[in-house]
């Protein structure tokens, strides 16, 4: 291995070049140090979307790690490609601004892809500074056709630019016509004594993934693999290969191979430092000035005669002291002027809806809501200290990172309001948090079937028949479909299945986050390469919100909640029907009939609590009030569940309903105090927090270390590293080591996903303010569900004959009646809207719904056909309307 | 017997009612204006047989209403349900994939059902809010394979509004078996497949023939391809390729693993080396080519066929 030691890999494509490479990041970082690289580039297309994860990687692995990109450039009507590498922090720069720069403009306005990112020639030029060029691979580097005038044009230019920081690559992929064009750019290069330098464009870190790269490249031209030979590079070579056998390939070139570690010694820059992000600067002192406003609050949400002023105001005290010491008040401030915005966003959208302007504009979830200084800038509605909420999971002494505020909006607000913050904050200064959607079982076998030319029908069958999820169980899925399973053996669809293996989990390209925004006090493209989003006016960055959280970047949470949307329409349906305006914040939240409902588990349409598996625990839970909600929120829940504490939970409840002095068995006593609530068994995520450092003595920061241990790309050297902080504490504490174990194994268990108790109650409060919609408005209400399909857990006709149970006519739609939405006749009755009638658009019912307005009623569907200009289609589905 | 002539039905329809596929029939007597069932059965009796035969006087019997076959019963189908009442409700969709799978498993090995097959697949459940709920699946065809039935059952059972007590399946609708088609013709895609195989083979074989590396053969490809469809004759075109088809020939290797002599003839230079490595979804091969210059002035163009490593080949001659 260590024959060639100097030679690096510069030019090495991951799967993040987007059908074009299969190998994460990682898996190329372990391949690299185990063939004795001592660095590597990573050089995707187009883009910097692994380099983050990649330069982690590396430095764990202690390998170094270069940041690059394979650019598509276009000069003279021609595109090709040229290799960038990042020696400093400007070249850094220059190459986010490249990136940046050769996507604007590919999308149009409706957000629909007009071409594929390229930059021009000059702008890279403009650009060189703290970049290394290499000139790509010859069938699509910018030296191609050298002889031909415009290319030398381009040499002379790119020499100039980049001067001695441009080298000619060199590759030998054992394709044919490849070796004379080798001695030709080799050539080249002794006369204009240029530099060469040997890569061999890795697009795999395994022979064996072969296949897949094939597969990948079939896929991304739309083709099957027999009528894409030609796009195919013919073999395996371009695998990535040791520096020995690299620098034998190049044993006649050795100043190709000593070039390659040259120029590793130049790019020095490294990802992983901090990289100068800052958010929006604020004028004067932040912390006096947050500490100002609750202060000022504090009155009107505690008044002195309140008995939860007194700790109320400690704990404002000892929040503010985080605060200050996390230098985080800026951070408070900025989603507080979010808030702000989305109350202007929402006066504007509602308009004169009296009804719905007594909503606030959205409210607050998750660990967030369990903090003070949240409720009293607005960011969260729930009281934390009437409800007993822990700061601990938001807020604490040891914090490692930014905490995340999340905040739900109705769709509609959250729309717009993305679009205000981009003009608030500039679009260079804020977009949306990345995300790579990855193969999942349905659309691997659609893709790679139609690659391997297997039937449609076959496909079809298989892509239906599986659960959609995981595609490492295509073969089992295999097994089970009629028609199939006696074809198992076949070679084509036991290459599907080896195929989906191995694409799982592979990303298909970059889309954006559900509401993860940054905003930045400088243009984020010196930071992070952007590119338009698919809709239309929104940018998005190119790092997911993991890559954004390493960088430090500060990210708000724009959630949009479909119940929430709901809620608001049922208000304002309500207030249409029958001039009542319901206010939720002020809804009894002791309502009988409502409790009497939800103790039926006649819960169908309810907010969280409408799955059988919840109707299952309702029944044997039997919530009488709000605190039991927030328990039955987070009780079916992937981590109580398999941390086994929901019939221990239900039992122990059911013992002291018959007999209140039932004692509550503990696994020790240390656990009391922390698991009293709960019954003894761990049901929110913050008691995982409170267990450890109650029974292992963790300080908060170790113990919320010990909880994204668990969540976040949970390793198994982290969580034995943890294991053993653990018991060494529980030891101190003189808890045997059997009953350490036991808990721990609890905690690890709870680990797949449950809900911090902040965020179940306010979720319960959710789930309260809809069964009580559900209950006294069961017509606006379910309006209002229809109106925002899809959302929930039943499909619209579960719904309709749920409230038609409930003694709600659901009228049938009506050319003279019926309009957009589905709409209350009375209080009492549904009139379903145009947009029920399958095939039909929005944009078809308010053609259908404005024209009758306008003219007056349709007589017949040919009367509707002659004065609308709708689709065959739609004027066929209107046939079904009464009426016509 | 009382005969009710029912004089406003018309004729196309009475005939097609009676099951007499005789346009003729009904087209003669629109004809001649008769285009109820009442003025049908009031022509005389011989005078439809004279002029329809024996279709015109059934045709004439059952406008009056007059059915002379033996009227038998319809034997209803024997009721296939089975039934489950779980020691805990349902809820989860993963027991109510196995309820219902075990259910179905129950039905089909039910002996009553004999050799029918259900067309119309019925759940029924009593939810644990005491209501009752209900679903039917009918199938496209009959069918008896469990996992179909699955398939067709389970997405509508999914929408379960709330925990089962309670949970039965019926064949609602029994009809004899059908046979269960597949969705290609297997012939066709035999035929397909052994065409693609030849096509291949004729192209890519080991007696391939063209000097060339794989984007050559490629070309090959779709020329034969085009060849065929242009409808040139199999035998000419493979008399054409066997004509360049490679040959097998003895090479010798120095230390470095590249060729010292091609059958017998001393290699003088190496001038390229390429490698394809393809065709791994139908016709795999792996080769390793090398063009060389020979002592006597000839370049030649050998490949060793790396799936069978130490043959080597050579192209033209």
């Amino acid at each position: 291995m260590g024959a060639s030691p100097s030679y690096v890999e510069l030019h090495c494509h991951s799967a993040y070049s987007f059908l074009d490479g299969v190998a994460q990041p990682d898996e190329l970082v372990d391949r690299a140090a185990a063939l004795g690289y001592s660095a590597l580039a990573l050089t995707d297309h187009d883009n910097l979307c692994a380099a983050l994860p990649f330069a982690h990687a590396a430095q764990a692995a202690g390998l170094q790690a270069i940041t690059g990109c394979e650019l598509t450039v276009e000069d003279a009507g021609q595109t090709f490609h040229l290799v960038l590498l990042a020696e400093s922090r400007a070249g850094y720069t220059n190459l986010c601004r490249l990136i940046t720069a050769a996507h604007a403009g590919t999308r149009r306005e409706d957000g629909t892809v007009e071409r594929s990112p390229s930059v021009v020639l000059q702008r890279v030029l403009e650009h060189a500074e703290g970049l290394t060029c290499l000139t790509g691979c010859p069938r699509q580097g910018a030296l191609v056709g050298i002889d031909d005038p415009t290319a030398r044009r381009r040499r002379d230019m790119l020499l100039e630019a980049f001067s001695v920081r441009l080298a000619i690559e060199l590759q030998r992929p054992f394709q044919q016509g490849a070796e004379p064009e080798l001695r030709r750019l080799n050539r080249l290069a002794r006369e204009r004594q240029l530099p060469v330098v040997a890569t061999n464009n890795v697009h795999l870190h395994l022979r064996r993934r072969g296949p897949l790269q094939d597969v990948l490249v079939a896929i991304r031209h739309h083709l099957a693999l027999d009528a894409c030979t030609s796009a195919l590079r013919g073999n395996r070579e371009h695998v990535l290969k040791s520096p020995a056998e690299m620098a034998r390939l190049f044993d006649e070139l050795p100043e190709a191979i000593a070039e390659t570690g040259r120029i590793a010694e130049r790019c020095r820059f490294d990802l992983t430092e901090n990289l100068g992000y800052q958010p929006p600067a604020r004028p004067g002192n932040a912390d006096h000035e947050l500490a100002g406003f609750c202060r000022a609050q504090l009155d009107s949400r505690y008044p002195r005669s309140s008995p939860w002023r007194q700790q109320a105001e400690e704990r404002l005290e000892t929040e503010l002291a985080l605060i200050q010491r996390h230098q985080l008040a800026g951070f408070f401030l900025l989603h507080h002027e979010i808030l702000e915005l989305a109350r202007d966003v929402a006066l504007e959208l509602r308009g004169s809806d009296a009804a719905r302007n007594v909503l606030p504009p959205g409210r607050g979830r998750g660990s967030s809501v369990g903090s003070i200084v949240c409720y009293l800038t607005g960011l969260s509605h729930i009281d934390p200290v009437a409800g007993r909420l822990s700061l601990g999971r938001f807020l604490n002494e040891e914090l490692a990172s930014t905490p995340d505020i999340d905040l739900d909006f109705p769709r509609d607000i959250r729309a717009e309001l993305i679009r205000r913050i981009h003009l608030r904050f500039g679009p260079q200064q804020a977009a949306l948090v990345g995300a790579f959607s990855t193969y999942r079982a349905r659309g691997a076998i659609r893709e790679i079937g139609k690659a391997l030319a297997l039937p449609t029908g076959d496909i079809a069958r298989l892509a239906a028949a599986s659960d959609g999820w995981r595609a490492e169980s295509v073969g089992e899925e295999l097994r089970r479909v009629p028609g199939l399973r006696e074809r198992a053996d076949d070679p084509r669809l036991r290459l599907l299945v080896t195929l989906c293996r191995q694409v799982s989990g592979l990303p298909r390209h970059l889309s954006q986050h559900p509401g993860g925004m940054i905003v930045s006090d400088r243009p984020l493209s010196e930071l992070v390469p952007l590119q338009p989003a698919a809709m239309a006016g929104r940018t998005i960055c190119q790092w997911d919100k993991d890559a954004c959280a390493d960088a430090g970047f500060l990210k708000i949470d724009l959630l949009g909640l479909g119940m929430l949307s709901a809620v608001e329409r049922c208000v304002s349906e309500i207030h249409r029907s029958t001039g009542e305006t319901v206010d939720l914040s002020r809804v009894p939240l002791d309502d009988a009939e409502v409790y009497a409902e939800i103790q039926a588990a006649d819960t169908v349409g309810v907010f969280q609590i409408e799955s059988r598996a919840q109707m299952q625990t309702l029944l044997r839970v039997q919530p009488t009030c709000l605190d039991d909600l927030v328990v039955e929120v987070a009780l079916v829940r992937p981590g109580p569940i398999q941390g086994g504490a929901v019939n221990p939970y239900i039992q122990r409840r059911l013992a002291r309903r018959a007999d209140p002095t039932v004692p509550i068995p503990y696994e020790h006593p240390l656990l009391e105090e922390a698991l009293r609530e709960t019954l003894g068994v761990i049901i929110f995520q913050d008691q995982v927090l409170t267990v450890a450092q109650a029974l292992a003595g963790f300080t908060p920061g170790q113990a919320e270390a010990l909880r994204r241990a668990m969540s976040r790309r949970r390793s198994r050297a982290a969580i034995e590293a943890q294991w053993l902080a653990f018991a060494e504490g529980a030891a101190e504490r003189n808890v045997p080591e059997h009953v350490a174990q036991r808990v721990f194994q609890q905690i690890i268990a709870f680990s797949a996903f449950g809900f911090p108790k902040s965020h179940a109650a306010a979720f319960a409060l959710l789930a309260y303010q809809s069964a009580w919609l559900r209950r006294h408005h069961p017509a606006a209400f379910l309006c209002a569900l229809l109106m925002e399909q899809p959302m929930g857990f039943y499909p619209p006709a579960t719904l309709i004959r749920d409230a038609e149970h409930r003694a709600v006519a659901v009228l049938p739609v009506d050319s003279e009646h019926s309009m957009v939405e589905a709409s209350c006749e009375s209080p009492s009755a549904v009139r379903l809207g145009f947009r029920q009638v399958i095939g039909f658009g929005a944009n078809d019912a308010e053609q259908v719904v404005a024209e009758r307005h306008a003219r007056g009623p349709f007589r017949s569907v040919r009367d509707l056909a002659n004065r609308l200009d709708l689709p065959t289609a739609q004027v066929a589905a209107t046939d079904c309307c009464r009426s016509l | 017997m009382q005969v009710t002539i029912v004089t406003a039905t018309p004729v196309a329809l009475a005939c097609t009612w009676m099951a007499i596929h005789s346009a003729a029939i009904c087209e003669a007597l629109n004809l001649v204006g008769i285009d109820r069932l009442g003025g049908l059965a009031s022509l005389k009796r011989l005078a439809v047989r004279d002029r329809f035969g024996p279709d015109g006087v059934r045709a004439w019997q059952m406008a009056r209403g007059e059915d002379g076959g033996v009227i038998t019963p319809r034997e209803p189908p024997p009721l296939l349900r089975a039934e489950l009442v779980p020691g805990e409700p349902i809820a989860t969709d993963h027991a109510l994939e196995q309820a219902v799978e075990l259910l179905l498993k129950r039905l089909l090995n039910d002996p009553a059902r004999g050799a029918a097959e259900p067309r119309l697949l019925r759940l029924q459940a009593r939810l644990i809010t005491g209501e009752s709920w209900l679903c039917e699946a009918p199938l496209r065809e009959p069918c008896g394979d469990q996992q179909r039935l699955l398939l067709a059952l389970l997405p509508k059972a999914r929408r379960l509004p709330a925990p089962a007590e309670r949970i039965a399946i019926s064949f609602a609708e029994l009809a004899p078996g059908a046979q269960q088609l597949a969705l290609l013709d297997p012939a066709g895609l035999e035929r397909e497949q052994r065409l693609a195989g030849a096509t291949a083979q004729v192209s890519l074989g080991p007696w391939h023939c063209r000097p060339t590396a794989h984007r050559h053969a490629r070309s090959d490809q779709s020329s034969t391809r085009t060849a065929l469809r242009a409808g040139c004759s199999m035998s000419g075109l493979l008399r054409g390729l066997a004509s360049q088809a490679p040959e097998r020939c003895r090479v010798t290797l120095d230390e470095h693993q590249y060729p010292s002599s091609v059958d017998g003839r001393v290699v003088i230079s190496l001038r390229e080396e390429w490698r394809v490595e393809e065709g791994w979804w139908s016709t795999p091969y792996r080769r390793r080519y090398l063009s060389v210059a020979l002592a006597d002035g000839q370049l030649q163009t050998i490949f060793e066929d790396r799936r069978n490593p130490g043959q080597w080949w050579r192209h033209g001659r």
